[in-house]
């Protein structure tokens, strides 16, 4: 197993059966491909591509790599009725959260700006002409979505048996080392020493959201990074943390998400609804619940 | 010197060469820094062995 840094999360892979050395040129190959991708689409570095469409005032020709990433963003809003949103992004610095995230950093006395509304749908796409006009309030934010889309591609790289974690969105390929499937633990939000529960995973992906990491002060409350497309603000969820089952990391993150800010009764049903998802969903206090088909090996 | 010692001494630099072939490709597939340089890496992070066991992983947000 190798682990490299990108995205500020450790990001680990692991390649069962594979010598070591072939081992770790499939990590390296996989390390610049995050290392590629955050280039290009972190809305934190003034360069990105991202960037340049979050400042562009007119419509802008952009790269059928941001093409493809819009017209994913699209497929999902439209499958969460727009509670995943990736045009957040202004909500987010509006938030406090307006550069790359490390504890404390974000710490503020009082959040000064009112957050912007908007949503992705204002956003113009002309995919055959690959040009993009933005509402002047609209601002992008991938997010854990483009994570979770990176670790996708990862796993192609890595083979049909393999494991890329990128700091919690797993993509698990194959049955493990001993084709008896891959453990995956849920952590406790409210103790990272904990672990809630075990489940075995074949050929799926996982995801986890939760605010207890991606937190900071402003004045005498705390804000979070998940937010609520509904209001602009830091999610007030009567959940602690949900993690999705998926096909793809991509989903899971993105279902995670949406199932986080929909709340345990709506978060329940919408997975219900959707027989490639399960989840766990846990609830302050720490008591938990599995929702849908998935294999929990501690109960 | 006789064709047949000409023979063996065109053998003996292509197996000469084989061998240095060999032992370069040896080398470069083995070593730590070269999968790095021959993916064009752009500001490659530092990769870390983990001494962690491969088929357990734990999720958490992030």
């Amino acid at each position: 197993m190798w682990a490299f840094r990108a995205m500020s999360t450790e990001v680990t892979v692991s390649v069962p059966g594979v010598p070591e050395p072939a081992e770790h040129a499939i990590a390296a190959t996989i390390a610049a491909l995050f290392a590629s991708v955050e280039e290009r689409f972190s809305r934190f570095r003034a360069e990105s591509e991202l960037s340049i469409l979050n400042r562009a005032t007119s419509a802008i020709t952009v790269s059928p790599e941001m093409i493809a990433l819009l017209r994913a963003c699209r497929g999902h809003v439209d499958a969460t009725a727009g509670m995943f949103d990736p045009s957040v992004g202004g909500a987010l610095a509006a938030a406090g959260y307006d550069r790359s995230f490390a504890t404390g950093v974000l710490d503020r006395a009082h959040v000064t700006d009112a957050p912007p509304r908007g949503c992705f749908a204002e956003l113009v796409i002309d995919e055959a002409a690959r040009v993009v006009r933005r509402p002047p309030d609209l601002h992008l934010d991938f997010g854990g979505f483009l994570k979770g889309r990176t670790a996708d591609r990862a796993a192609d790289i890595a083979g049909p048996r393999a494991l890329v974690d990128a700091g919690g969105d797993i993509v698990l390929r194959g049955g493990g080392p001993h084709g008896d499937g891959w453990l995956v633990e849920i952590e406790d939000p409210a103790d990272a020493d904990r672990v809630i529960t075990t489940l075995r995973i074949f050929d799926r992906a996982v995801a986890t959201s939760a605010p207890n990491r991606r937190r900071w002060r402003t004045g005498v409350t705390v804000a979070h990074h998940l937010i609520d497309p509904r209001t602009g603000l830091p999610s007030a969820s009567d959940l602690a943390q949900v993690t999705v089952i998926a096909p793809t990391a991509e989903e899971a993150d993105v279902m995670a998400k949406t199932v986080y800010l929909l709340g345990a009764r709506d978060g329940r049903r919408f997975v219900l609804a959707r027989p490639s998802l399960a989840a766990v969903l846990v609830h302050p206090g720490g008591a938990h619940e599995v929702v849908g088909e998935v294999e929990v090996v501690d109960a | 010197m006789t064709e047949l010692t000409r023979f063996e001494s065109r053998l003996y630099v292509v197996a000469l060469l084989a061998l240095i072939y060999a032992g370069t490709w040896h080398f470069v597939a083995r070593s730590p820094a070269a999968p790095a340089q021959a993916s064009s890496v752009r500001a490659a992070p530092r990769i870390e062995l983990q001494p962690r066991p491969m088929r357990r992983a734990r999720t958490r947000s992030s």
